[in-house]
């Protein structure tokens, strides 16, 4: 287990199953056990390494185990949005399978988890809690694009209604409500880029740019848990200078610490 | 003028057109009219010539059927209170003359106030009070159902409130009704306030609730007027009728807008109160929202979604959710058990979470 991986150096993990997985691990050399493990993933650039190296700082810190997937365009073309459709190349069921191997090669406890995902990255983060609201114990998501919605009348991905690709989906939005999460925007990330989706489904119902989207989509699940009477924790910051570079948002000085802080604040 | 009695014929009994308010009066027994020197009390059916058609031309009658109306025929109505924003507002007469037609369902008032936008109330001359074989006034209590003193308190209670009359309450009521049905989830349902209205009790019949109520099962033609105590009434006598058949949703409309006096009263009656797991509230535009969810909710009331006719706008759709902070469905989307699932796990929540802290708080 933990012992038979060198401490301080970032591990590429590669697991076969119906189709080939990677993802990284870093296990600091402060980690004194305790199931303490933080899942960063990715966006659209799939840099999966790179989510390591910019916390391993924290990871030393806070003596928390670092765990980035990877998935691959070819395998996860639809990550985001856990799959392309309910049987075909859910990304879901992938990292499941990475829970899997963190839990039988580190022997730790993988869940509930505290999860960062960036862009792309917190679309998988927020749909996953959406889907499997047991197994994530906190969230924060950085710059997603676009959102799931808590709506029960449009269509998932958009909201929750079941299509004829996504059929019978069922959600615990008690549950999916009790889980604290912040969403950060960047202060300048207003801007209609050409990896935003300009869908016209999105821009009437989510606005126009990723700071609009995200006002919409904290308030609709405060709004929502409000109406089931929970004290949820749904909280929304502005990263000041930030694009929507990955790199603007790590390079503002509290942005890495601030996730950490919040991701654990119950652990430490 | 002293009273006076004259024997009706069945057939002139069944020529006259009976209105929905009647309804559950037994039209086949003998009666007689009952004229002269008489104060008529709400809730007292008469025989009526039409005069002069106005704003209703039509009558509903006891099977909701929209009976068009002609100068001369012989109506069966009911004496009551009428408070309609939109219409009239009318009062039971001190006497036997000529009055006025103003709901649709067949209540017979002294007119005294009318919206511009609507035509003069129609004009009806009473022929009499029906009274039974032994003389006796027929009127709504004589037939209505038993009284009660508690409620079964198993089925969740979902009441719908709005800003005003038209605000989109019995649509909304109607289309929860199918949106439960849809599920195979048991839905009663029923119209606590109000003027007896046979479209709005026929659309919860026709959503699939059963059974359905209005307050006149509970002897009253409308509740413009009416005391603490008729309320309570109200409340007791259809709620433990409707949860008697073991329903799993209670639904209940509230009429009017909260500051009509007899629905800001239900909403101060704790035995209706305490009784609510959730109140979805439906307005015309966001501010009416916002001042109805803040209304209610200084009373500590469990205002948890919006609707009405706001929702045909999406923008202030937009504007009530951020006003609000409560989520707003769509009028429509009730019905699609998408969206209702979602509204039942919610009220089915809070009832768990309520009898959580009861039983804490006990010990």
């Amino acid at each position: 287990m933990t012992n038979t991986l060198q401490p301080g150096k970032i591990h590429r993990r590669t697991i076969h199953g119906m189709s080939q997985m990677n993802y990284f691990v870093y296990i600091p050399e402060t980690y004194l056990g305790g199931n303490k493990i933080f899942y960063t993933i990715h966006g659209i650039s799939r840099n999966a390494e790179e989510h390591i190296q910019g916390f391993i700082t924290q990871a030393e810190r806070h003596g928390t185990i670092l765990v980035a997937p990877l998935f691959l365009k070819e395998s996860s073309p639809h990550y985001q949005q856990l799959g392309t459709n309910v049987k075909q190349q859910r990304a879901d069921m992938a990292f499941d399978h990475i829970l899997q191997d963190v839990h039988e090669w580190l022997d730790v406890t993988p869940a509930p988890m505290r999860m960062f995902g960036f862009s792309g990255g917190g679309q998988f983060v927020h749909r996953y809690a959406m889907f499997y609201p047991k197994r994530v114990a906190r969230m924060v998501l950085a710059a997603p694009g676009w959102y799931t919605f808590p709506d029960p009348d449009r269509k998932y991905p958009f909201g929750l209604k079941a299509t004829k690709a996504w059929p019978h989906l069922t959600f615990s939005l008690e549950k999916f409500l009790q889980i604290p999460t912040i969403v950060m925007t960047g202060e300048e990330d207003d801007l209609r880029d050409k990896d935003l989706n300009k869908a016209r489904e999105i821009d009437s119902f989510q606005g126009l740019n990723r700071i609009e989207r995200a006002e919409r989509w904290v308030s609709a699940n405060r709004n929502l848990a409000r109406s089931y009477d929970i004290s949820a924790d749904f909280r929304l910051e502005s990263i000041p200078n930030a694009s929507h570079a990955y790199e603007s948002y790590m390079g503002h000085p509290s942005f890495a610490e601030q996730i950490f802080d919040f991701l654990f604040e119950d652990q430490e | 003028m002293e009273l006076q009695f004259e024997p009706l014929s069945i057939q002139r009994l069944e020529q006259a057109k009976w209105a929905y308010t009647t309804r559950r009066i037994k039209q086949q027994q003998p009666m007689q009219l009952l004229r002269g020197s008489l104060c008529p009390e709400a809730g007292d059916l008469l025989l009526a010539r039409v005069e002069e058609l106005g704003q209703h031309k039509k009558l509903e009658l006891v099977s909701s059927r929209r009976a068009t109306l002609f100068e001369g025929d012989e109506i069966v109505v009911v004496y009551g209170n009428r408070y309609a924003p939109d219409q009239f507002e009318g009062i039971v007469p001190d006497h036997l003359g000529a009055c006025r037609l103003v709901a649709a369902g067949g209540v017979a008032a002294r007119l005294l106030n009318r919206h511009d936008k609507v035509k003069s109330a129609t004009r009806i001359t009473p022929l009499g009070l029906l009274a039974d074989q032994d003389g006796h006034r027929i009127n709504l209590s004589t037939s209505r159902l038993p009284k009660a003193d508690q409620i079964e308190p198993d089925p969740l209670v979902l009441v719908v409130a709005g800003t005003s009359m038209n605000s989109g309450k019995t649509t909304a009521c109607a289309n929860l009704v199918k949106g439960f049905v849809r599920q195979k989830i048991k839905v009663a349902a029923a119209k606590f306030t109000g003027t007896g209205a046979g479209a709005d009790y026929r659309a919860l019949v026709d959503a699939g609730a059963s059974p359905v109520f209005d307050f006149i099962d509970a002897g009253y033609v409308s509740t413009y007027r009416v005391n603490r105590d008729v309320l309570l009434d109200i409340v007791m006598t259809l709620g433990s009728q409707m949860a008697a058949t073991q329903p799993d949703v209670i639904i209940i409309e509230v009429a009017d807008g909260l500051l009509q006096r007899e629905t800001s009263r239900l909403f101060a009656t704790p035995s209706f109160t305490n009784w609510a797991d959730g109140v979805i509230f439906a307005a015309n535009d966001a501010l009416g929202a916002q001042a109805g969810v803040s209304w209610l909710t200084a009373r500590q009331l469990p205002v948890f979604a919006i609707t009405g006719v706001l929702t045909s706008s999406p923008l202030a759709q937009r504007e009530a959710e951020d006003i609000c902070g409560l989520p707003v469905y769509h009028t429509g989307a009730l019905a699609r058990p998408s969206v209702s699932s979602y509204i039942y796990n919610c009220l089915n929540f809070r009832r768990q979470n309520q009898l959580a802290a009861t039983d804490k708080r006990q010990g």
